[in-house]
């Protein structure tokens, strides 16, 4: 009995606490509509410092809850009087209406790490070292992971790791206010992006899986962007815009080049619109994606296996090795858009209306990083395989593939630096069979097509390029 | 004779099962301070832009961040198949909401041993 009393006592006694401890949280903020904690500052930080190890890259913001729905709470910096209540209005109602269900419903759910039901956009001029002349560079928007553990777990983190890196403990997408436009359809595009990578960190964290490799997480981010709104052309722009001829020279899609990743991102996006494009699933391929229990390309195998038409044996392969190589082999064909090729399989969906058209690769051998990859003109045989490379030569109808050493004469040669199931490391160079003579003249030399400059159009990516880029950039998220 | 006789019997017993007890757990216990080891397997960069992280997903299963500090280093292996040197530890992560914790794998101090194919 005296037991019993001890254990009610000790259960009122922390209910107790509770109590108080809640409403102490209620009293510390202006509360939600909906109970919530209410914020009134931001950690936020320089992106031109080192935020990783340089304390004074953060700082904090003074915000003003403007606008709420259901699924969302719109925050504005204090200092951005031009963002209005009806603009956040709109970004709120944006989210609600043409993001949410969208990503939620092809992606997965976000982790309601602060218990409010919503998310929260936090409008902000990032502070990102633009300047309409010198530095016509910017950052239309962000979501940061670590806002999504506690800060005494961010404190240990930062013991160990000797970073300076700060929590606000919410789920929250951060959102340019200048340059960009935030009643434009950029911000809308910003958070359609940045919310994917809400979503896949979120069922990583819960889930206890692998996080998503950069060029998975990059490219199923601008898929949300284009399901919310629609191809993104600027990517494929800048893909045919071929710079530096890095797209004829195989820049690669599985490696992710920090220093200049506005190609990786074209890259990233276009790949997986060819994986939906083929997919009976077309959207859904991207849920299998980030329900897989593998973060690599492991994770694309196993959304190919999941879907009906790309487990087709007959179309793509008896393995699920020979299924993935043959998708990145079809894929390199494909961006070369040969009007001679009717083989769906080989085509990009209607939703792309703007088709990448990337040139031939001339030289006889060439450098490939991981995942990159190169497609020749040639008609000969070739059997000098080097390791970790795959290889395939068709006609130029698309009937014909041959993966099977020696690859047989036809009209293109395609050659990719796999390395996910060799040994090899990165770069390594491979032979390619010599051009050729066809009917008895000389391959069109397809590196010369004329193109459209568009070097100097806006480009969006999530960070800062390094000056030399930068100066060719504008808006990047 | 006992050896206190103002101490009981069952004093003694609770101090040896406590000691067994305290020794299995000493011994059960998951390694998080750093030890070097040799793993095999890939650097990837993870994550979404600008905050990937350069990580190693070795043939142990488990995928290791690589310490900020060191990364630039080594993300030019990026796809790379290697064997390398290294201080592995780890750190569990909660969740802002103390739901969930993620036990973070890292490595530093890297050397590589081997490169595949040579």
């Amino acid at each position: 009995m005296r037991k019993t009393v001890h254990v009610l006592r000790l259960g009122c006694i922390r209910m107790g606490i509770g109590i108080l401890v809640a409403l102490a949280s209620l009293a510390c903020g202006d509360g939600g509509s909906d109970g919530s904690i209410s914020h009134s500052s931001f950690w936020v930080f320089d992106f031109t410092k080192d935020y990783l190890h340089d304390p004074t890259a953060w700082f904090q913001i003074q915000v003003a809850r403007k606008a709420e729905t259901d699924r969302a709470i719109v925050y504005v910096d204090n200092s951005q009087t031009q963002v209005t209540e009806s603009i956040a209005e709109l970004l709120a109602q944006e989210f609600e209406n043409s993001i949410y269900t969208e990503v939620t419903q092809n992606f997965a759910l976000p982790f309601d790490v602060d218990g409010n039901g919503k998310t929260i956009l936090v409008v902000l001029d990032i502070r990102d070292g633009y300047h309409p002349m010198s530095s016509p560079s910017y950052i239309g928007g962000y979501f940061y992971s670590v806002d999504l553990f506690s800060k005494a777990s961010v404190d240990a983190y930062n013991a160990l790791y000797g970073t300076v890196v700060k929590t606000n403990e919410g789920d929250i997408i951060y959102i340019d206010s200048y340059p960009q436009d935030t009643s434009s359809e950029d911000a809308w595009r910003t958070i359609a992006h940045e919310f994917q990578h809400l979503v896949n960190a979120s069922y990583s964290i819960t889930e206890n899986e692998d996080y998503n490799d950069t060029w998975i997480d990059e490219g199923l981010a601008e898929a949300a962007n284009h399901i919310c709104y629609d191809e993104v052309t600027d990517r494929i722009d800048y893909y045919n815009t071929d710079p530096g001829s890095a797209v004829t020279n195989g820049h690669p899609l599985f490696y992710w080049d920090t220093a200049s990743n506005l190609l990786n991102y074209s890259l990233s996006y276009l790949f997986f619109q060819y994986l939906r494009s083929q997919s009976f699933l077309k959207n859904g391929i991207f849920r299998k994606i980030i329900e897989s229990t593998h973060g690599d390309d492991r994770a694309v195998q196993d959304a190919m296996d999941a879907d009906l038409n790309l487990s087709d044996t007959t179309d793509w392969g008896s393995t699920r090795d020979e299924r993935f190589s043959r998708l990145l082999l079809r894929w390199y064909v494909t961006n070369q858009n040969i009007s001679t090729i009717t083989n769906n399989l080989y085509k990009y969906d209607g939703e792309i209306t703007t088709l990448p058209d990337a040139s031939t690769y001339n030289s006889n051998n060439v450098t490939l990083k991981s995942g990159g990859g190169v497609v020749k003109d040639t008609s000969n045989q070739f059997s000098s395989p080097a390791s970790g490379f795959i290889y395939m030569s068709v006609y130029n109808d698309g009937t014909g593939e041959d993966l099977a050493t020696p690859y047989d004469s036809r009209d293109f040669f395609v050659a990719v630096y796999r390395t996910y199931d060799t040994d090899p490391h990165s770069p390594v160079n491979t032979p390619l069979p010599l051009s050729v003579f066809i009917d008895g003249e000389a391959v069109t030399d397809q590196s010369l097509r004329p193109r459209s400059s568009l070097m100097g159009k806006p480009q969006k990516v999530d960070f800062i390029l390094p000056p030399d880029v930068g100066n060719r950039l504008r808006g990047l998220r | 004779m006992p050896l206190r006789p103002n101490i009981p019997y069952r004093f003694y017993t609770l101090l040896v099962f406590s000691l067994a007890a305290a020794v299995f757990l000493w011994n059960c216990r998951e390694k998080v301070s750093p030890e070097r080891v040799v793993l095999e397997g890939r650097f990837s960069m993870v994550g979404n832009m600008p905050f990937a992280k350069l990580v190693f997903r070795a043939s142990d299963g488990k995928t290791y961040e690589v310490v900020p500090r060191e990364a630039d280093r080594f993300k030019t292996m990026q796809g790379a198949r290697l064997r390398i040197e290294c201080l592995a530890g780890s750190v569990v992560l909660e969740t802002a909401d103390r739901r969930y914790a993620r036990r973070v794998y890292y490595i530093r101090d890297i050397r590589i041993r081997k490169k595949g194919g040579e």
